[in-house]
């Protein structure tokens, strides 16, 4: 009889707590100023104001990820016991080309804790690595370095302020660095509210990165019309080239 | 505000920054004869270009650099087109030959490992073997531009030379040799280009002063026309099949290399065949010490990305 009211009480007490994460997700939102980038002749990456809300207690740990593809990658060993060579190819699915990780300090811890669902290390569980018995964790752990070196992997763990709390929210407001680097497309940017180690609550909002102007014309002639394209390069180079010969002649250079 | 996007390697790069280095590569071309991609595409990638886009594009420059380069360089008498077409040819079929080469060879799965000593051993042997031979130049008797033959004990070279059928006369080099040479030749650095990756350049001008035994100035303008239409080739092919090919980054770069190249052949009519050699000689082996470190050290990120080296 007992074991039966303990099994009504604790379903109540987790239908309640069902019932609670939905009022916490309602309190987090975030928004995007810009929302869509514009890349033109002259771009060189680009910024953007993040703000939003999230319950009192909590902190803010913001993601920035996009563009899922397929990576063909080298892997580099020793060969002949000296010699640092590339020893064989492994190739990572659904690796995102940007990862950008902005949070406060109180969540600095995951960014890089192998425990954190966030973090970098949540990557692991994301990306498929083949051939299946090359060692996933450390491969991933170098792809992040080189990421890391392009800049479209980035973290900062200072970038989110907040603002005095009222009412049980309080605002948070951050700047997301666009890389030069971060390829057109569409990107998620996901807010997570954390209490105590544990996601209370998420918002979500998409950033558009397009080209626009000559790099839009160039990419189409390069892409659709590609043939063409490489017989203009041609004939650019070909062009220059005789105008500097000529120029230089007429400056009485050679004889 | 100084910097442009470039639009195929996704990636926005300083406008000044790269036109000095197509200045600074295109002089090595026209002092040398070389294409530089050898300098120019680790340096793109430095810049944060992706290694088959700044492969691709350097040969769209190059295209810029070696019209330039064979222009002035024609002007002086300097190119010899009957040799540069012999050459053309061979460094087409051979790096049709390469490109099949290496596909047996990555099926093998040793292909990096030998492409890394090729590379090395290529680099150290040329650039040794020319750096002596121009220092004894220099010691020796210092007779201009003729002095480029080859060393004494090469007599049965020499025989194997004249046994050869279909001898022409190279009006503009001054020798007379068998028209198979060239062939020959050509065909054997476009095989070794194609596998290492590069436009050859380096290889092909050892070759033509030491087995073609052109005098060193006609060799630089030759292989300056030989290149440019290796590499006009190479920009259609890579625009249409792979889309590497950049166009503002050659632009941004064909500004400073075609130029470079003019001031090249400037300093190279001043300098003696000797002294161009030991040049090109300290310039090789200077590649070959860095590949040899890149080799031996360990990497600093254990992963790369597929399509440089």
């Amino acid at each position: 009889m007992n074991k039966k009211i303990l099994f009504h009480i604790s379903f109540l007490a987790g239908l309640l707590a069902l019932l609670a994460s939905p009022c916490l997700a309602a309190d987090v939102s975030i928004n995007l100023d810009p929302s869509v980038i514009n890349i033109s002749a002259f771009y060189n990456g680009s910024s953007v104001k993040l703000s939003g809300t999230i319950p009192a207690k909590a902190e803010a740990f913001i993601r920035l990820s996009g563009l899922k593809r397929e990576i063909h990658l080298k892997k580099k060993g020793k060969v002949a016991g000296i010699l640092w060579m590339n020893t064989g190819d492994v190739t990572f699915n659904d690796v995102p080309d940007t990862y950008i990780l902005l949070t406060s300090s109180g969540l600095k811890d995951e960014i890089d804790s192998p425990q954190s669902s966030l973090g970098f290390t949540a990557l692991e569980k994301q990306i498929d690595v083949e051939p299946a018995d090359s060692d996933k964790s450390f491969l991933i752990r170098e792809f992040v370095k080189l990421q890391k070196k392009n800049l479209v992997y980035a973290s900062d763990a200072d970038a989110v302020q907040y603002a005095t709390a009222a009412g049980g929210l309080r605002t948070f407001t951050a700047v997301a660095t666009i890389p030069p680097k971060m390829k057109p497309g569409t990107y998620t940017i996901e807010v997570f509210a954390l209490e105590n180690g544990a996601v209370t609550g998420t918002a979500t909002k998409t950033l558009t990165v397009k080209e626009t102007g000559f790099p839009k014309q160039l990419s189409n002639l390069a892409f659709n019309h590609s043939l063409l394209y490489g017989i203009m390069a041609v004939l650019v180079a070909l062009v220059a080239g005789l105008i500097t010969g000529v120029l230089f002649k007429g400056k009485g250079g050679v004889h | 505000m100084f910097h442009m996007y470039l639009p195929i390697a996704g990636n926005s790069v300083n406008i000044f920054l790269i036109f000095g280095l197509g200045g600074f590569v295109g002089l090595l071309s026209g002092i040398f004869g070389v294409g530089g991609g050898f300098l120019m595409t680790p340096l793109l990638m430095m810049f944060g270009i992706p290694p088959t886009v700044a492969a691709a594009t350097d040969s769209n420059q190059i295209v810029g650099a070696s019209t330039s380069g064979t222009l002035a360089h024609w002007r002086l008498g300097n190119v010899d087109f009957k040799m540069g077409f012999m050459l053309l040819i061979g460094g087409i079929l051979g790096g049709t030959l390469g490109v099949e080469v290496i596909k047996v060879l990555r099926a093998m799965g040793n292909a990096d490992f030998l492409i890394n000593i090729t590379y090395v051993l290529m680099l150290g042997g040329v650039g040794i073997y020319m750096f002596i031979d121009s220092v004894q130049g220099l010691r020796g008797s210092n007779a201009p531009v003729k002095s480029t033959g080859a060393p004494k004990k090469e007599s049965t070279y020499a025989k194997i030379l004249n046994a050869l059928p279909m001898q022409t006369h190279f009006e503009k080099s001054g020798v007379r040799i068998s028209l198979v040479l060239p062939l020959v030749f050509g065909t054997l650095v476009g095989v070794l280009a194609a596998i290492m990756g590069v436009g050859g350049g380096f290889i092909m001008v050892p070759v033509m002063v030491y087995m073609l035994r052109m005098p060193m100035h006609v060799v630089v303008g030759t292989s300056l026309f030989q290149i440019l239409f290796t590499c006009v080739n190479v920009t259609i092919m890579q625009s249409y099949s792979n889309h590497t090919v950049d166009f503002v980054l050659a632009l941004l770069l064909l500004l400073g290399s075609t130029i470079g190249a003019q001031v090249g052949t400037k300093i190279s009519k001043k300098l003696k065949a000797d002294q161009l050699k030991i040049l090109l000689a300290s310039l090789v082996l200077l590649v070959c010490v860095k590949m040899l470190a890149g080799i031996l050290m360990r990497p600093e990120i254990m992963v790369s990305i597929q399509g440089g080296h």
